[in-house]
């Protein structure tokens, strides 16, 4: 007969079996922890000297403008000795070039941000720019390197480069999402252009050296010299739509005028005539449909004019010994008054939408600065 | 080599060897987004690769540059694992984490500033 399986009286009852746990021994655990703690001490000072670095670099940026707000709008300065140099407006946003620096501030914030820098020694191009793009061109020190044309996609925060450019060349200018620029890398100079959005490329021939290059909406226009010296300049005028084209002489021959500036309202293409001999400068309108010329204003040193849309500005010493800054619609209304410049002499002017500004030169060198104001 | 390492490097104790594990998966995260970072910067235009190596392997596409670059480093990670019984590779891993920390630090928020 099989023994029973329960253990009698006097048998001793086993051990209990010790619990299971999967839980490391406290001691353990804490050593993980510890080390965790210690090699972050290690990413700390890491991230700690890597932000002081960026700091450092930072306060020690050339490029950082002086943004004031005024009661118009804003006043944008150089510092660190940089020179103010060309400038465009457009929609909300202003880009400008200092030195080897190219930047667009934000006229809504005020804030700034660096777009390009050029290499060492080298130069940045006045920047173009449109709702959406600004172009420009950063050329090295030496003329063996190419010039490159960059691109800043404003929505997107992107800056690609756009095409190399041989020798010498003029700069990239914008509108929507059309860029031309003049290159002469096979041969003679020519106008190139592209689609920033599409990316489809087209030519528009030979420029015979432009000397400005300007576009607004399907119509480019350049201004280029011609072998005899006496001869004025010739403006081609190119629509995208269509490829018609129009070849205008800003004034007659031997005259001895200079053409300064180019600008186009629309479809009417607007320049300035300075006169050497009669010290008096006028600024002419030209419509392109109606083949009719007019005179907007006529003056002694005058600057040279900008246009968007319909309006035309221009700035022109006042009486009162400063400068006035003045607009008048294509439309047919009357030159208005702007702004009043006094100290500092107005070396351009600027259109974007609703947006005018002028770049003042003060009598020191680097004392320059850029005022914008809104219109009502 | 390893004979010389025993002799110069005194030995690291189970603690030390915890703080190079650690320091080691640092460090290969922060490899990561070294080159997450550095990827967008040259997609946004604003940077230039200074290293020919990495130069080189971007332009042959970013697959390449992401194969040599997690590869490297996990080599780097597995041959101080290796080695982790001296102390000289926790100081070198500690090194190279510190470094890379101040360069990812440095890329991030010049990221941000823009």
């Amino acid at each position: 007969m099989p023994g029973s399986l329960t253990g009698g009286a006097g048998a001793a009852a086993p051990d209990p079996p010790a619990p299971l746990t999967l839980i490391a021994p406290p001691e353990r655990h804490q050593s993980w922890v510890r080390a965790l703690l210690l090699s972050g001490i290690v990413l700390l000072a890491g991230a700690v000297l890597g932000a002081a670095g960026f700091g450092f670099e930072q306060s020690r940026a050339t490029w950082r403008p002086q943004v004031t707000a005024t009661s118009g709008g804003w006043r944008i300065s150089t510092s660190h000795g940089l020179r103010l140099g060309g400038s465009a407006l457009g929609g909300d946003h202003l880009a400008w070039e200092a030195g080897p620096f190219t930047l667009l501030t934000d006229l809504r914030s005020g804030r700034s941000r660096l777009l390009g820098a050029a290499a060492t020694a080298g130069s940045a191009s006045a920047p173009s720019i449109s709702d959406r793009f600004v172009v420009w061109l950063e050329a090295p020190a030496s003329s063996a390197g190419a010039a490159v044309v960059w691109v800043y996609d404003i929505a997107r925060g992107r800056r690609t480069r756009l095409d190399h450019v041989q020798g010498i060349s003029r700069s990239p200018v914008v509108s929507g999402a059309t860029a031309v620029w003049e290159t002469d890398a096979a041969g003679p100079p020519q106008i190139r252009g592209a689609d920033l959005v599409t990316g489809r490329r087209f030519s528009l021939g030979a420029s015979g050296g432009a000397a400005d290059l300007i576009i607004s909406g399907t119509l480019v226009a350049w201004a280029a010299g011609r072998l005899d010296p006496t001869a004025p300049p010739v403006i081609t005028v190119v629509d995208l739509t269509d490829g018609r084209r129009w070849s205008i002489a800003p004034y007659a021959a031997a005259q001895g005028n200079d053409l300064l500036g180019l600008a186009l309202a629309g479809r009417t293409l607007v320049w300035e005539r300075a006169s050497p001999a009669t010290q008096i400068d006028q600024i002419l309108a030209y419509d392109l449909d109606r083949a009719s010329v007019k005179t907007i204003a006529q003056a002694a040193d005058l600057v040279a004019p900008a246009a968007d849309g319909d309006l035309v500005v221009w700035a022109q010493p006042s009486a009162g010994g400063g400068t006035q800054v003045s607009g008048v619609r294509l439309g047919g209304s009357e030159p208005f008054p702007i702004a009043s410049v006094s100290g500092g002499g107005v070396r351009s002017v600027l259109i974007g939408g609703r947006t005018v500004a002028w770049h003042v030169a003060d009598a020191w060198l680097f004392d320059t600065y850029l005022q914008t104001a809104r219109l009502p | 080599m390893a004979s010389w390492t025993a002799r110069r490097s005194p030995r690291l104790g189970r603690f030390g060897q915890l703080v190079l594990l650690w320091v080691l998966v640092e460090l290969w995260i922060l490899n990561i987004a070294d080159l997450l970072l550095t990827r967008y910067s040259l997609w946004l235009g604003f940077a230039k690769e200074s290293n020919g190596v990495m130069d080189y392997f971007f332009r042959s596409g970013t697959v390449p540059a992401v194969a040599f670059k997690i590869g490297i480093v996990t080599i780097g990670t597995l041959l101080l694992w290796r080695l982790r019984h001296y102390r000289t590779a926790l100081f070198a891993a500690a090194l190279l984490t510190g470094v890379f920390a101040a360069v990812v630090v440095y890329q991030a928020l010049w990221v941000l500033s823009f």
